[in-house]
């Protein structure tokens, strides 16, 4: 027999509690590492961004879509290297469950200019400039819905009342979250009568230099102060961190939110394990008088419940990376958001924050149950 | 003359509770000598137990010396009480107090692991400490598969596996049938005439007594001389 046997068996000597202490540390580790990969994810997009890169909305709402005209306005201030139209269109890939990806009308010319991470092949290029209802998609995507050069993807119109026939002509190499946007030409949308024509969502942007930067945006807003279309510019990471500010002070909300997880679970660990030492009140006096010493006693009750909420801890975590690896999260989010890997890291970090719990839980009784003499602990009645 | 194994000397132990001082040994004076086998008899809260907690070094004396071996046993502090006991003493309870999730081989098997011995050492000795109390078929079970008359078997086979210096069995038979009773005191008295083996037993039972080489009587906390037993209407 190993300690680590003795220990073991201990902590699960009365199963039912055992496994509802686990299963409690386990839905908490679960929801924990699942906020924290989630704002590691949000940061991790955040990183992606370019710098260089500006986007011009309409200045009431990202809703309200801007002239085509400005673009030339656009490019004429000094700093600005080039200018690329981009709308979302947000239309349904056969339906919901298959429209992982979103969906940009461009100015397939100007595209690779703003956005130079976009690799594709040279004669994959020209053909997707050449083709009017052509289309280029990332390859993760292409790989997942089987497509191949030549493949007829058609989009059905929810915003936009229009479907559009695409054929695939470049399959482009990227990040995840750069692979999960497909980009067609902006004349083949303005063709069909509507609302939207001689309109853009948005202008990116790309500018000569850091310095450029604030200069630049003061003067594209400036160019449009009083037009009936006022403009908003900011970097792409400012424009994406609008997104997650709608979730309100997200990283504040996720501490408070974890922070009262940990303490829950916690208490609950703490009332378990005090229960279980005080119903062995008598076999620790046995113990001690084996010739177990205090600290022996103490380390083997506080690694009983260190196991249990290790176990539990690691179980949440796994569960975590397995759940939300196998759940096709860009299908459910309609390719807003691309995964949710909950990183060998966090496990860890979960797993010690589990580690902890175990240990603050259990070190006041078993302190305490250590501390009786031997002779008190075999009178006691439990 | 040799030394006596355990040696007491002026020995009291009052507990105070709140303001009430309960005088629970008053003044003893006794000496054990290596290889005997005395019973300490007495009626409920006479402090035989108190007086053997206080030779096992569980519980300090008021006043007095208690040594074992020559060694002064209220000197020392608790972590070489600990290290003292589990080379020099072996305990046997009324309640067996044997751990439940624990196969008998794994119960004798506690106090070695606190020794330096490998794994396959420590097996010979459980085996050999099994052996010896008459459960060598008995090795995987757990306590809950064992009658009391075996579980105290095995209680004596972890009191015995670390080869100590003297045991100490605190009304071993309280909770057993006449039949088990009789085949624990036989094996005591086996480990005392065989193996030369110090045992102090604590009983209010006559019967088991007799298997004892010598009897002490304690009455309200006082030992009475040798020969003296404690008087009739208590033992009624």
């Amino acid at each position: 027999m190993s300690y680590s046997g003795f220990v073991w068996r201990n902590g699960t000597r009365n199963k039912r509690r055992a496994i509802l202490t686990m299963l409690s540390v386990a839905l908490a580790l679960f929801v924990l590492s699942t906020l924290v990969t989630f704002v590691k994810e949000i940061d991790r997009n955040l990183e992606e961004t370019n710098p260089l890169r500006l986007i011009t909305r309409h200045a009431v709402s990202l809703t309200n879509p801007l002239p085509v005209r400005y673009r030339a306005r656009i490019e004429s201030i000094p700093g600005v290297v080039a200018v690329t139209p981009l709308t979302w269109f947000g239309g349904i890939y056969i339906d919901e469950a298959h429209t992982d990806f979103m969906q940009f009308a461009c100015d397939a010319k100007t595209l690779f200019d703003v956005y130079p991470e976009i690799a594709l092949p040279p004669e994959q290029k020209e053909a997707f400039i050449k083709d009017r209802t052509g289309v280029i998609v990332g390859r993760r995507k292409a790989e997942k819905h089987g497509w191949k050069l030549g493949d007829k993807i058609t989009l059905k119109g929810a915003i936009y009342p229009v479907d559009l026939e695409l054929t695939l002509r470049g399959i482009f190499a990227g990040t995840p979250n750069q692979e999960a946007a497909i980009y067609f030409h902006r004349e083949y949308l303005d063709e069909f009568p509507g609302w939207w024509q001689g309109t853009v969502g948005t202008f990116w942007i790309r500018v000569d230099a850091a310095d450029s930067v604030p200069r630049v945006i003061e003067a594209i807003d400036a160019q449009f102060r009083n037009s009936d279309a006022p403009t908003r510019t900011e970097t792409e990471r400012a424009f994406n961190m609008g997104f997650v500010s709608m979730l309100g002070n997200l990283k504040g909300l996720v501490a408070a939110i974890s922070s009262v997880i940990i303490f829950t679970i916690l208490l609950v660990t703490a009332n378990t394990m005090a229960m279980s030492v005080r119903e062995r009140i008598r076999e620790i006096a046995v113990l001690k008088s084996l010739g177990f010493r205090r600290r022996q006693v103490v380390g083997l009750l506080i690694s009983e419940g260190m196991a249990i909420t290790l176990t539990g801890g690691l179980i949440g975590c796994l569960g975590a990376r397995l759940i939300w690896t196998s759940i096709d999260l860009a299908a459910f989010s309609q390719g807003f958001f691309q995964q949710l890997e909950v990183s060998w890291r966090i496990i860890s970090l979960g797993g010690l924050v589990a580690a902890l719990v175990g240990l603050l839980s259990t070190v006041i009784p078993a302190y305490h149950a250590a501390r009786l003499t031997v002779a008190e602990g075999l009178r006691h009645v439990g | 003359m040799t030394q006596p194994l355990v040696e007491i000397r002026n020995l009291s132990r009052i507990f105070r509770r709140d303001s009430v001082e309960v005088v629970a040994l008053k003044d003893i004076n006794l000496d054990i000598p290596e290889g005997d086998f005395l019973a300490l008899m007495g009626p409920s809260g006479s402090g035989k137990t108190t007086l053997l907690n206080i030779i096992a070094g569980l519980d300090k004396p008021t006043s007095g010396v208690v040594r074992v071996g020559g060694i002064e046993v209220q000197r020392m502090n608790e972590d070489e009480l600990a290290e003292w006991r589990n080379h020099h003493v072996g305990f046997v309870f009324q309640t067996f107090n044997l751990i439940p999730v624990l196969t008998a081989f794994e119960n004798v098997e506690l106090p070695l692991l606190l020794t330096g011995l490998s794994g396959q050492e420590r097996r010979e000795h459980v085996l050999t400490a099994l052996k010896l109390v008459g459960l060598a078929d008995r090795v995987d079970h757990y306590p809950r598969q064992l009658s009391g008359g075996q579980e105290q078997r095995v209680a004596i086979a972890r009191a015995i596996v670390t080869d100590p210096t003297i045991i100490l069995a605190d009304e071993p038979t309280g909770n057993l049938d006449a039949r088990s009773a009789e085949e624990i005191l036989t094996l005591l008295q086996q480990l005392n005439e065989q193996l030369h083996k110090t045992i102090i037993l604590v009983t209010h039972d006559p019967r088991a007594a007799h298997y004892a080489k010598h009897e002490r009587h304690l009455e309200k906390g006082v030992l009475l001389p040798p020969g003296v037993t404690y008087t009739v209407e208590e033992r009624a």
